[in-house]
């Protein structure tokens, strides 16, 4: 990572104090990212010894010497950006894009202003409407297992969206936001998603970087805070180039009666892992989660999924979906854990992995704690190549091999793509998907 | 028209796992002929129509098969499929995730080498759907997932008759369907294949054959064509079951049954 600008401990110090500064953030905001420094420094590397991090080798990096670029004060719209923004989705309530954390680019429609949706960047949030940014950011969880990445992106934290929907307000465009790296960068995405009582929205967080020889890095952290009755979607699309190593954090916590999808999409990235957490903690709450991975070249790719019911009367449902092709790897490890005295839970968990190659490999590892006894929980987990015979019934339709093979990738994944609910996103997500499945010889 | 039949097999063998189960199978179908393939199950009639398809589970280890001449054993399944073979699956298997649509675009995509255009494609689509009796919405629905065993042998025919192919075979495309389904399918059999298909037609009841009327018919016993003759055995049949077939080639009965 030659390009990236490095710098040793007391100079991160330093750059804090500088992003603070440049974004003029008040004191609260300032703590914050100290704090976050301070427990970065603490939290020790994870290794491999580390059940959390059993399947991911991260030896060769040397986190403390990562950092970010200071935003700029202007900083233009890249081209292949513009174009991504351009080919994509149509009917958006908003869009934000960020590059190496300097926004680039900001549209949200007036109906939207009109709401009072605040849908715009980490700091202009901070300037104006602290004390809701200041109410979400003090009650965050640093997660032991991955405090050491979630601290160091809340401590370098440039780009980021805030979202907040006020209570009873239905947001029914759908946002997004673009987080862009380039070339050699290291980039801190941050997402806060706030919606108040009865609101309902559908966010697009999509990640994109050029492919790349040199090695990029990337840690972010999503939190989302679902009010009673709310209804949220969020899709994390997830299509960095080649060369980028991505750590990802996302921590919804859900109200009473509230109704979270989240849809993660991992196409991309030559190393990718990621932690998504649903904590319900309130009666009522409802979790989908639903994941769709592609994987080529030799692509890694560690998702670990998290159903945590701390009270009753709650559901969550899991559906992730991974297909590997080449040398790509992926390890999926999902806990649904239902707390002492949750009766009348719902915990579901499914995890299917289809292996094209021989060279690919799928591990999937679920993990069940459940200290409630009127629960009901199931969870079930496939791995399986190409089925032969859905192989020559294509063929006997004329099929070459390789264009049986992609129909039945394409078929596998779909089910999930159908369930993102706004149609200019889903459309999006699954021209991006056959694009990448079009690619692939088999 | 070429002077060649248009399949021919000759002595034809095939073991699966090991196990030997079709034992010389020969058989002449020429363009426009329908032949009516009979007999228990396990005599080895799926086997035959597996086989000619390609099967990979399927070996061959005696025998060929010409398909307008050409070796039809050495060409890869999707090859016999634009030679111009067809296969109505007996147990069609379910595509997750595939509309109807989707499939049978891409099919007919790589059986013609060009994509139709998308008004073309929800002509013929919407005519067969029509033709066989089912609803336009089957089009986005998943490839035979949740279908009854009637609507899976429908969706067949319905391929059948977008593909139009040289060959067909029909393996118990009778089983599962009702009385009216049986008819409906019968009718676009004939209607599919008129005067130049050639039709191999795999069953056990002699009930479809009132529709597909046939030009021939043979038994199979043990992994060989034991008997053949014309439509009036079918009938034949239908009254007397096989159990005289056995006893009328006598010898060879005890070992046919003993691996049958």
């Amino acid at each position: 990572m030659s390009n990236m600008l490095t710098t040793t401990s007391p100079a991160g110090l330093e750059l804090i104090e500088a992003i603070s500064r440049h974004l003029a953030e008040p004191e609260w905001a300032s703590a914050h990212r100290k704090e976050a420094w301070s427990r970065f420094l603490q939290a020790p590397t994870p290794s491999r010894t580390h059940e959390h991090w059993r399947r991911t080798d991260i030896s060769h990096l040397d986190l403390e010497n990562i950092t970010p670029r200071l935003p700029s004060e202007y900083r233009a719209l890249p081209e292949w950006l513009e174009a991504v923004i351009r080919r994509g989705a149509r009917r958006i309530g908003g869009t934000l894009a960020f590059v190496d954390g300097t926004l680039v680019h900001e549209h949200v429609t007036d109906s939207l202003r009109k709401k009072g949706v605040i849908f715009t960047s980490w700091s202009q949030a901070i300037q104006r409407h602290p004390d809701l940014v200041r109410r979400a950011i003090e009650n965050v969880d640093y997660d032991p297992a991955d405090e050491k990445f979630t601290a160091m992106a809340r401590a370098y934290a440039t780009g980021g969206t805030v979202l907040i929907v006020p209570r009873g307000t239905e947001v029914t465009l759908p946002l997004q936001t673009f987080f862009a790296a380039s070339e050699a960068q290291a980039v801190f995405p941050h997402t806060l998603v706030i919606l108040e009582e009865d609101s309902r929205v559908t966010l697009l967080d999509g990640m994109f970087s050029p492919d790349s020889s040199t090695r990029a890095f990337g840690s972010g952290v999503a939190d989302l805070i679902l009010g009673d009755g709310s209804e949220l979607t969020y899709v994390l699309f997830q299509q960095w180039g080649q060369g980028m190593e991505y750590f990802h954090h996302q921590r919804a916590v859900l109200g009473r009666d509230s109704h979270l999808t989240t849809i993660t999409v991992a196409l991309g990235a030559s190393l990718s892992k990621a932690t998504i957490e649903s904590v319900l903690c309130s009666s009522g709450a409802v979790s989908d989660m639903l994941g769709v991975v592609f994987g080529d070249d030799k692509q890694h790719f560690d998702h670990h999924t998290v159903q945590l019911h701390t009270v009753g009367n709650t559901t969550s449902d899991l559906l992730f979906k991974v297909a590997l092709d080449e040398a790509s790897y992926s390890a999926y490890s999902g806990l649904i854990r239902i707390e002492p005295g949750a009766q009348k839970a719902n915990a579901y968990q499914r995890n299917e992995n289809l292996v094209l190659s021989s060279t690919a490999h799928a591990e999937t590892l679920p993990n069940l704690e459940i200290e409630a006894n009127d629960v009901r929980c199931t969870h079930g987990a496939t791995v399986a190549p190409v089925d032969i015979e859905q192989m020559f019934y294509l063929m006997s339709r004329g099929m070459a091999p390789r264009d049986a093979k992609r129909l039945i990738v394409e078929g596998f994944l779909q089910p999930v793509l159908d369930r993102i609910p706004a149609k200019s996103l889903r459309e999006m997500v699954s021209a991006k998907v056959d694009e990448k499945i079009a690619h692939r010889r088999f | 028209m070429s002077q060649l039949p248009l399949l021919e097999i000759r002595n034809l063998h095939v073991a699966v796992d090991g196990k030997e189960i079709l034992k010389g199978v020969s058989l002449t179908i020429n363009r426009g002929e329908i032949h009516a393939l009979m007999g228990r199950n396990g005599s080895g009639k799926s086997t035959l129509a597996a086989t000619l398809m390609g099967h990979p589970r399927y070996e061959v280890t005696k025998g060929e098969v010409l398909f307008e001449g050409r070796n039809l054993l050495e060409m890869e399944v999707d090859e016999r499929a634009r030679a111009g073979i067809f296969l109505a699956f007996q147990y069609p298997v379910a595509i997750p995730g595939v509309s109807v649509a989707n499939f049978l675009r891409s099919a007919l995509k790589s059986l013609r080498g060009e994509e139709l255009s998308a008004r073309e494609f929800r002509t013929a689509l919407k005519e067969e759907f029509r033709a066989l009796h089912m609803p336009d919405n089957f089009a986005s629905r998943y490839v035979n997932e949740g279908f009854s065993g009637g609507e899976k042998k429908r969706l067949e025919i319905v391929q059948m008759g977008l593909i139009k192919p040289k060959l067909a075979i029909l393996d118990e495309t009778d089983s599962g369907l009702d009385i009216d389904g049986v008819r409906i399918v019968s009718e676009n059999v004939n209607r599919i294949a008129g005067e130049e298909t050639g039709v191999l037609l795999i069953t056990h009841y002699q009930r479809i054959l009132r529709y597909i009327r046939p030009h021939f018919v043979h038994v199979m016993v043990g992994g060989r064509i034991a008997l053949s003759g014309d439509e009036s055995l079918a009938h034949e049949l239908e009254q007397r079951g096989y159990d005289w077939i056995l006893q009328e080639i006598g010898a060879e009965e005890k070992t046919l049954q003993e691996v049958g």
